[in-house]
């Protein structure tokens, strides 16, 4: 009768024993599998920005309507519709008969993306520029003021890609990265590139 | 007699009084135009609002040339900015963030409801405030879906539905309709009078939809070839009035 418990702790301590070392490794773990090295880059078809260094890039002027190229955000307003042309600036139309709306004009504004009204004044962005634009008179919009450097500050810290004013004509592609010290962005040609690149998704 | 005179002249006091004050508030409403669910600038209270990177920057506009107010630090991955009454409504691929503008120089956070990273433009009204997520590629990996908070305790936002869909992008609110835009999946009406239950109604197929506009009366859509009308006076039918394509 002694001997029973005794054995009962033997089998316990073995049992212990063997879920424990269950998790040890018997044979030394091999080294992991070094990453394989990235391919090399190829070529591809992409876009290279065409830079201006010329002030003139930044002027805002009325101009003649014409067909949307990239169509981006709208904003409303009274009988009007406005609708940015990303990078190019501000396409109008006249919504006063809502079975034919019209195109009435245009609104020259490189770099725009965004747009705000408040009774004559459009609130808009140049660029990285917040501007203020007299929208009046239609025929002669005026640049009242013009605070550079207003925003997109914090991107280049985050995001993968810096924010685009003036995009790649088309998604899913590569285009060569920006670089601000040549200037301003004023479009993009297409270009045989290396793949180890910006990527616009 | 002369008791009744007397309620008679306050009665028709306050109600002058509150007919102006709407007036007013009606004149500044109208003076401003309206944006899409997808800005990232908004004006409210004579003042400009723009949803930066990771920043919120306030002009005072009052005058027509801006003045910078504040510059108030927000979340990496902010996308979109939405207005209504004192409070902005703020899309990231974090969260949506919601301020206060009762000092309209001065935002103050509120409430925000955390989410999985995605895309995702927001509107809102007195109780409760709509979301799209678009999780794909460069947004994230949430579940596609309108997602509908009760905001009714603004400094804590809960979830109360979320309607999977798939695709969606920007969206618009009238009464207790939003209009969902699912670029080539169409546009869907979506039932909200009961929030906990959101109800497809119908989609329209007609073009590729990417934000729409409510305004009086109309849905103004910003679809991939153009610009599309509705009537939208029946919510329960609407019907394309016109189009302007490029």
């Amino acid at each position: 009768m002694n001997v029973l418990p005794n054995m009962k702790h033997l089998i316990y301590f073995l049992s212990a024993t063997i879920l424990l070392t269950s998790c040890w490794k018997w044979r030394p773990t091999p080294e992991p599998e070094p990453l394989p090295p990235l391919p090399p880059p190829i070529k591809v078809l992409g876009y290279v920005p065409v830079y201006s260094t010329d002030p003139a890039a930044y002027a805002i002027t009325a101009d003649t309507p014409r067909a949307m190229k990239y169509p981006g955000k709208i904003y409303v307003k009274d009988n009007l519709i406005f609708q940015n042309d990303q990078g190019f600036g501000i396409h109008v139309f006249d919504k006063t008969i809502p079975s034919s709306p019209k195109n009435i004009g245009f609104i020259k504004l490189k770099g725009n993306q965004e747009m705000s009204i408040k009774g004559n004044y459009l609130y808009a962005n140049s660029y990285a520029d917040l501007v203020v634009v007299d929208i009046t008179d239609w025929l002669h919009v005026k640049e009242v003021q013009r605070i550079k450097g207003a925003f997109f500050q914090g991107n280049s810290a985050y995001a993968k890609n810096p924010y685009l004013f003036v995009p790649p004509p088309e998604r899913s592609v590569y285009y060569q990265c920006i670089d601000d010290n040549k200037g301003v962005v004023i479009g993009w040609k297409p270009d045989s590139i290396y793949n180890n690149t910006c990527y616009y998704y | 007699m002369r008791f009744k005179q007397f309620v008679i002249v306050i009665f028709l006091f306050v109600v002058i009084v509150s007919c102006e004050k709407n007036g007013g508030a009606a004149a500044e409403a109208s003076s401003t135009g309206k944006g899409g669910s997808m800005a990232r600038f908004t004006i409210a209270a004579n003042h400009l609002y723009l949803a930066d990177y990771n920043a919120l920057e306030v002009y005072d506009i009052s005058g027509g040339n801006a003045t910078k107010k504040a510059s108030v630090p927000l979340d990496w991955g902010v996308e979109t900015i939405f207005p209504y009454k004192d409070k902005l409504f703020i899309g990231s691929t974090n969260g949506m963030f919601i301020y206060s503008i009762a000092d309209p120089a001065n935002p103050v956070k509120l409430g925000s409801a955390q989410h999985v990273r995605s895309c995702d433009p927001v509107v809102a009204d007195e109780k409760y405030s709509y979301v799209t997520l678009r999780g794909s590629g460069q947004c994230g990996a949430a579940q596609d879906g309108l997602y509908i908070y009760d905001i009714k305790d603004v400094l804590r936002p809960k979830q109360l539905s979320l309607l999977p869909l798939q695709s969606p992008y920007g969206l618009g609110l009238v009464d207790s309709v939003v209009f969902v835009c699912r670029a080539d999946k169409g546009l869907t009406a979506v039932n909200v009078k009961d929030p906990v239950n959101p109800k497809e109604m119908y989609t329209v197929k007609d073009a590729n939809f990417l934000d729409v506009i409510p305004i009086d009366q109309l849905l103004i859509c910003y679809v991939l070839d153009g610009i599309l009308l509705y009537d939208a006076s029946d919510l329960k039918k609407i019907v394309k009035l016109g189009n302007l394509n490029y």
